[in-house]
């Protein structure tokens, strides 16, 4: 199989390299392996504010990317490798085996006994190693998983998994599942390169050829990257309508913006009135409130309710 | 002529979330146009226009989940 070499790792870069490949390889088959820097990677129907908690998100660093295919959140790292499949829509049809039956036969010549379970995830001992999600579009289809080879599972636990309660939507909700790391079930152990450059021979078989992106795909990887998953109207403003209700705040909101906002309390109440037309990000909040001279205390209490 | 519009197979007789429309009731929109983005076990998809038509009645509210072949909006063929 043809292989396309991406060493960026850049998360916002390669989700665009994935769309630049399903629209622009018309037929046959070709993978891309790829790592990404640490990030929360929300799915394309997710609601963002119900999944995370973006204030957690935020202190920790980590970048987010709304990705093209569906399914819930997930989190990347340098110990996480990525392979994305484009291929033809066999028979109309959408199968995960298809293209999980490939990774099950690489990871067992490790010694790692992987299975393919009901939600297309792939498991050793019950515990989920590979979440994989599509996108179909006319007659071609995108794969992608994950593989959890050496990933900050703590990480991953507090920044995924914890839906917000408070939040009521008709959004994508996420799956979440006991995880463990690949690396420890090796018969062999071997770094994250080794067990890249196994994958690539692995999948590439006996017609193995690679290549890498051309200038012209570069730039063209770049503005899709720029224009699209590098903005906060995609990642934050495709957010489905949803209501939040907590102890002080009642919001509706639609695209990220807040649309209506109201307590029981009346000061909570009436500092709500001006975060009416704000996105939700915590630096606009906190300026709009700041502007009307909202005691610090119902500030942070807002805050934290809308975003904790 | 009415045209109806209905959500795709997408694996077998199982049922898609309508997740987002891209049309509203009064658009006249081109072959190949996306009318509504569905998403069925992880899979999205987009599900375009195969011919030009103005849609007439949007049947169905994003987040429904709908069987394949249902009808999800009605619309009328344009020249």
């Amino acid at each position: 199989m043809n292989e396309i070499k991406n060493p960026v790792l850049d998360p916002a870069w390669s989700i665009a390299a994935e769309e630049y490949l399903l629209e622009h390889e018309k037929s046959g088959e070709l993978f891309m392996l790829w790592r990404g820097r640490p990030s929360v990677i929300i799915g394309k129907f997710q609601n963002y504010f119900e999944e995370v908690s973006p204030l957690l998100v935020e202190k920790s660093g980590v970048e987010v990317v709304r990705r093209n295919s569906g399914g819930g959140t997930v989190y990347h790292d340098l110990g996480n490798v990525n392979f994305t499949f484009f291929a033809d829509r066999a028979d109309g049809e959408l199968s995960y085996e298809r293209f999980l039956t490939p990774i099950v036969d690489f990871l067992r010549t490790l010694g790692v006994d992987a299975e393919i379970d009901s939600t297309s995830a792939l498991t050793v001992g019950g515990k989920k190693i590979s979440g994989n999600a599509q996108t179909a579009v006319g007659g071609r289809v995108m794969h992608h998983g994950t593989l959890l080879f050496d990933v900050e599972l703590g990480a991953l636990s507090a920044l995924t998994g914890n839906a917000r309660e408070k939040i009521t939507s008709r959004s994508i909700k996420s799956n979440p599942s006991p995880v463990t790391n690949i690396r420890p079930h090796l018969e062999h152990d071997m770094t994250v390169d080794e067990f890249i450059d196994a994958l690539s021979a692995h999948l590439g078989g006996k017609d193995h050829t690679t290549r890498r992106f051309s200038p012209d795909e570069i730039a063209e990887i770049d503005r899709i990257a720029s224009e699209k998953y590098r903005t906060w109207q995609w990642t934050y403003g495709k957010c489905p309508s949803f209501t939040l209700e907590s102890e002080h705040v009642t919001l509706r909101s639609k695209g990220g913006v807040i649309l209506e906002a109201s307590s029981r309390d009346d000061a909570y109440n009436v500092a709500l009135q001006h975060v009416v037309g704000c996105r939700i990000d915590e630096r606009e909040l906190r300026s709009a409130l700041e502007k009307s001279g909202t005691d610090d205390g119902i500030t942070t209490k807002i805050i934290n309710e809308i975003l904790g | 002529m009415t045209i109806e519009i209905k959500m795709p197979a997408f694996r077998g007789d199982e049922k898609s979330i309508l997740c987002a429309w891209s049309v509203d009731e009064g658009d006249t929109v081109d072959v190949g146009d996306i009318l509504f983005e569905a998403e069925c076990d992880k899979v999205t998809s987009p599900c375009l226009a195969d011919v030009k038509m103005k849609i007439t009645s949007i049947l169905a509210d994003e987040g429904d989940e709908i069987a394949p072949g249902t009808t999800v909006a009605l619309a009328e063929a344009v020249n």
